[in-house]
């Protein structure tokens, strides 16, 4: 027995090797340095001085405006669910294979295939106060012109709108291929029992996505607690309410030169990051076994 | 299955409704694209085009806009220096201005961007779907201690936030003496976390059963790999090569890292370049950003035919 | 169960990852760096911009110095100073560091910089009086040489001959005071039917800053270790740049992005614009010539302008000094300046260069009175912020830019507003300026916060195994059911 538990390791650190190589050489690596990092102060230039937990001690103080940060950051895990029922509402009806279905993914891949920069600067100008096409909308239909990207309210609402735009095209393809992979039979079967649209999709289709669901809950997460491009892009560099941890990790870094406590604002955000996805993770567990 | 009319025309509208969603932000880069400089900002969705000329007494002379009045425009003739009135639609049709095409394409060495993004971004999927495929199924059908724990620890490296981490990839990089080179852009790249945990989860769909009557055959677990597992995760494997591919195509942050040599640069790191702080030229951004999704948009076209044959063809759709 | 087929796969995909290892780690460890035989040279900039260098270093390895050739290194401007000052924490700056003026007091303070005073006197092929006489005073810092200059632009008004002319309005000059703007602004902007604006008088944005200066106020005092704006000359001025969208309505809220404005002046809809040299090649490839000149700022009570200096430095900490200097010495010569000077991006910082008429009356801007951009200089602060060796631009800009913000959306009046952001950037200074006390390495909270992460990762795993356990499910918590 032991001998095949051993063979099963071996054939393991087998298909294991390729992939954890790379991740010791490029992602550990960089990974443990910045770990150190958050236990020195660093300018950048001199040399590292060992300051112990002082970092983290400092975010703690008011002056750290840390809770703002970490509230602008949670208000972006709205974006998990919208983008969520989003793709999964067009993967059904893409999934209903329609006449002109290719037409139709390839339009909703747009979004996928247009890399940051243009996306966020197209957004920044349908989000502008004075000429942008929002507000233009707005104003046609009798209401007044809202300041996206500078009121600290509507900020977080605009750059959640265009991510949900880019990240639910994401979770369409992927609850497609996902839905690919159930049998037509239980359909048919339920079919057979008399089963409208509505129980088909609470009791096959829904719980048959869960590995979906759960991929695209734990990486929307990670995505939407670490969303930085694109608010870098549309505001250039200054976020106002949509200030979120992350933001304030670069400005610390490379606008004042603070890598130490940078550091600690980063690993402090991966503990919010862990701890979220990780309950998720349990609650999606939770979930698949009472369906 | 069977649809009504009625169902399927709702279908259709709200496809339609989704679509309209999806393509508008990237309809108004479109149009943008091919609308002359001056008039981006005109709150238009079509594209107009002013032209400088106009004919006086059967004569085309050349003018230029002083003012918009309402539906008329105040030009100035360039020979007499005079003013005069003239109707909107004599001065401005709607035509499609291709300069920001030419413009761009002069510009920016296009087609040695689009080499270099090609080469690196086929590499890196084709790395990716072999060591995310190996790793995925390594996670999700053998057992060996701290399978989980190991697991977890790869999933948490998708959590540390970018921006700390670029000196040490710097640094690294250097040490690796890989700064500068197409190694350094394809290397990082075979490995992802994402792609591994994407792949665990949909071979924990394929039913444990087939893989039990193939070992009792006399499979090993490559064996299993390679004639089950992998011809039955067609639709998985081509969203993920989808996918990575679209990812470094369009990545920026490795590749803004790594290579600073002009010659070896990547198409959005080039693009990227266009992009001044005091100069805004949106149009000629815009025409490049297409002429760089292009072919990623192409390519998954392809791929989609080629994915749905192959979902047939493995009968995993009875 | 375990048959021979499992033996050897896994045996085999040993053998082949070892081989794809031995491969990568061959090809990482036994290349020789290759940086190190070149002069490396990093500079920013549009493509146009990176072509001009091309053809410079080109040049240069070929007719001047085959030895030691230089290859260029190119960033995106946003990204620059980050990709600067990730190099110099990695201790591999360039040789060669094309940088902004406003930098320098930073990298000096950090002794990224060589000095380069000696060189400057013991070289006699280039000495201080062949560049304009402000330009070379902007690299010092100390009164020691840490650069050359190499182009700048100042800050001018430009504004479109054509709509002055229908209103026959005489066109900006020195007489100009920041009221004058206003009046004519006033009688320039064209409101729509629906009560839009349709034209809009001016566009101050970039050149606010320099009104605080014209008015005697400042933004960090002259040591640069602290922040005075909230002066009444500052809340003055600020009030001045809120009132031009808020009450005269000639300009757009600040509220509104900023990246429209080159094109709002292409297609008429703006008449005037304060930005630099950078503007005039889109206006007049897209306009033509004899549409757009420039006037000299308008004066407050002070005379003062803005200008962006950019210079060549040397990174102290280069094995290849000497080359560096000598292609610091071409790209600054005439003939470096010459081929700079060509796409008319930026003013040549040599003096010979920028007093010619290959500079003046430049072949692409026809009609540009570009005496204005040298005018200018003797009056100029540096633009955008001077920032001093504590704080950085970015800091200063994001501050002032949430200043306005408060301002424009009621949160704050414009000295409550100020004194806030004096007491950030004050913040930010002294956080600078500080030196970290350091801890003797006793390791023990370190210990004890890594013994509680091992123990909370295990926690977890524990939980998702031991739920898996008792769920009976064999492989995964998560996956469907098995078919029926």
């Amino acid at each position: 027995m032991a001998n095949r538990k051993a063979r099963e390791f071996l054939t393991a650190a087998g298909f294991l090797l390729p992939n954890i190589t790379g991740f010791l050489l490029f992602t550990l690596a960089p990974i443990l340095f910045s770990l150190g990092m958050s236990f020195f102060d660093w300018d950048l230039f001199s040399v590292p001085v060992f300051v112990d937990l002082a970092n983290f001690g400092r975010m703690l103080s008011p002056a750290s405006h840390i809770s703002g940060y970490l509230g602008n950051t949670l208000f972006f895990l709205i974006i998990v669910p919208l983008q969520m029922c989003f793709g999964l509402a067009t993967a059904l009806l893409l999934n209903e294979r329609l006449k002109g279905s290719l037409l139709f993914k390839a339009i909703f891949f747009v979004p996928v295939v247009l890399s940051v920069v243009p996306v966020a600067i197209v957004w920044e100008y349908l989000l502008d106060t004075e000429h942008g096409l929002l507000n233009g909308m707005l104003v046609a239909v009798g209401a007044g012109k809202v300041a996206w990207l500078y009121d600290p309210f509507w900020i977080k609402a605009g750059i959640s709108m265009m991510a949900v735009w880019q990240g639910s095209a994401f979770g369409t393809i992927i609850y497609y291929a996902a839905l690919q992979g159930i049998p037509d039979q239980l359909y048919e079967v339920s079919a057979l029992d008399g089963a409208g649209w509505w129980p088909k999709f609470r009791r096959i289709t829904l719980p048959l996505l869960a590995p979906a669901h759960l991929f695209l809950g734990v990486t929307g997460i990670i995505g939407a607690l670490q969303l930085f491009a694109p608010i870098m892009v549309m505001t250039h560099g200054n976020a106002g309410g949509a200030h979120n941890l992350i933001f304030e990790v670069y400005v610390k870094a490379y606008q004042e030169f603070q890598m130490g406590y940078a550091s600690a604002l980063a690993w402090s955000l991966f503990f919010v990051m862990f701890i979220l996805s990780a309950a998720y993770g349990v609650y999606a567990a939770e979930r698949s076994r009472y369906a | 299955m069977k649809r009504s009319g009625i169902a399927t025309t709702v279908c259709y509208l709200l496809l339609a409704a989704c679509s309209a969603w999806y393509i508008l932000p990237f309809c108004w880069a479109l149009v943008t694209s091919v609308k002359q400089p001056g008039m981006v900002f005109d709150g238009r969705w079509l594209p107009y085009t002013r032209s400088n000329t106009i004919s006086v007494d059967d004569r085309e002379t050349e003018m230029r806009i002083v003012e918009e009045r309402g539906d008329r425009f105040l030009v100035r003739l360039s020979g007499t220096g005079e003013l005069r009135e003239v109707p909107r639609a004599d001065v401005e049709r709607v035509s499609p201005d291709w300069r920001n095409y030419r413009d761009a394409w002069t510009i920016v060495p296009f087609g040695r961007y689009f080499l270099n993004s090609f080469f690196i971004s086929l590499c890196i999927t084709i790395g990716q779907l072999i060591t995310c495929s190996l790793g995925g199924y390594a996670f999700s059908r053998l057992t060996f201690p701290g399978r989980d724990l190991i697991f977890l620890l790869y999933l948490a490296t998708l959590m540390i936030p970018g921006p700390v981490l670029t000196v040490p990839i710097y640094v690294l990089m250097r040490e690796y003496h890989l700064l500068n080179t197409y190694e350094g852009a394809i290397l990082p790249g075979l490995f992802s976390a994402y792609g591994t945990f994407l792949l665990r989860q949909f071979f924990s769909t394929i039913p444990r059963e087939l893989e039990d009557a193939a070992r009792i055959d006399g499979a090993g677990r490559f064996g299993v790999y390679l004639r089950i597992i992998l011809p039955l995760s067609g639709p998985a494997l081509a969203a993920l090569a989808t996918f990575v591919f679209i990812g470094s195509w369009n990545d920026y942050f490795w590749p803004s890292i790594v290579l600073t040599d002009p010659d070896k640069l990547t198409l959005p790191v080039g693009l990227a370049h266009l992009n001044d702080m005091y100069v805004f030229q949106y149009g000629r951004l815009m025409a490049g950003s297409m002429i760089s999704m292009a072919p990623a948009l192409l390519i998954y076209l392809l791929f989609q035919r080629f994915v749905t044959r192959g979902v047939v063809m493995t009968g995993l759709k009875g | 169960m375990n048959s021979p087929a499992g033996l050897t796969s896994w045996k085999g995909l040993a053998v082949g990852g070892a081989i794809a290892l031995g491969a990568i780690a061959l090809r990482i460890f036994l290349t020789g760096d290759e940086a190190s035989q070149h002069l490396v040279f990093s500079t920013w900039g549009t493509p146009e911009e990176v072509e001009t260098f091309r053809q410079l270093i080109d040049r240069y390895n070929s007719e001047r110095h085959p030895t030691h050739s230089v290859v260029l290194a190119h960033s995106e401007q946003y990204q620059y100073t980050e990709r600067l000052l990730v190099r110099a924490a990695a201790h591999s700056l360039p040789d060669v560091i094309h940088l902004d003026r406003k930098d320098l007091p930073l990298y000096t303070r950090k002794g990224l910089l060589e000095d380069l005073t000696l060189y400057i006197r013991e070289d006699t092929s280039v000495t201080p009086d062949d560049f304009l006489p402000e330009l070379i005073a902007s690299c010092t810092v100390g009164g020691r040489y840490y650069a050359l200059p190499h182009n700048f632009s100042t800050l001018v008004l430009y504004y479109n001959r054509d709509h002055f002319d229908a209103e026959g309005i005489p066109y900006p000059d020195t007489t100009w005071t920041w009221e004058t703007l206003v009046n004519v602004s006033r009688r320039l902007t064209r409101t729509g039917a629906a009560g839009e604006t349709i034209r809009f008088g001016c566009l101050m944005q970039i050149a606010f800053p320099i009104l605080i200066y014209q008015n005697g106020g400042s933004i960090l005092n002259a040591p640069l270790d602290s922040c005075v704006i909230a002066s009444p000359e500052g809340v003055g001025s600020f009030q001045f740049a809120v009132d031009l969208s808020e009450r005269h309505h000639v300009s757009w809220s600040m509220l509104a992005q900023n990246m429209q404005w080159d094109d709002m002046v292409v297609g008429g809809r703006l008449s005037m614009i304060a930005t630099g040299r950078w503007a005039a090649p889109v206006y007049f490839r897209a306009m033509g010539p004899g549409v757009m000149d420039i006037a000299p700022l308008p004066r407050g009570k002070l005379r003062r302008g803005g200008a962006t200096v950019h210079v060549m430095g040397i990174a102290a900490e280069s094995d290849k000094k000497a080359e560096a200097w000598e292609f610091v010495k071409y790209l600054v010569s005439e003939e470096g300046q010459r081929l700079a000077n060509k796409d008319g991006v930026s003013i040549s910082a040599r003096r010979s260069v920028a007093m010619s008429d290959e500079f003046l009356r430049h072949p692409a801007f026809p009609g540009l009175n570009s005496r204005v951009f040298l005018d200018e200089l003797p009056a100029s602060v540096v633009w955008p912020y001077e920032q001093g060796p504590y704080v950085s631009t970015y800091t200063l800009q994001s501050q002032l830019e949430r200043a306005m913000r408060r301002v424009l959306l009621g949160e704050a009046t414009v000295r409550e507003s100020l004194l806030k952001m004096e007491e950030e950037v004050n913040n930010v200074i002294r956080a600078s300026r500080q030196s970290a006390v350091p801890v003797p390495f006793v390791g023990s909270a370190v210990f004890y916060l890594c013994a509680a992460s091992l123990i909370g990762v295990a926690g977890v795993a524990w939980v998702y195994g031991s739920r898996r356990r008792q769920r009976g499910v064999r492989i995964n918590p998560i996956a469907p059911p098995p078919l029926p």
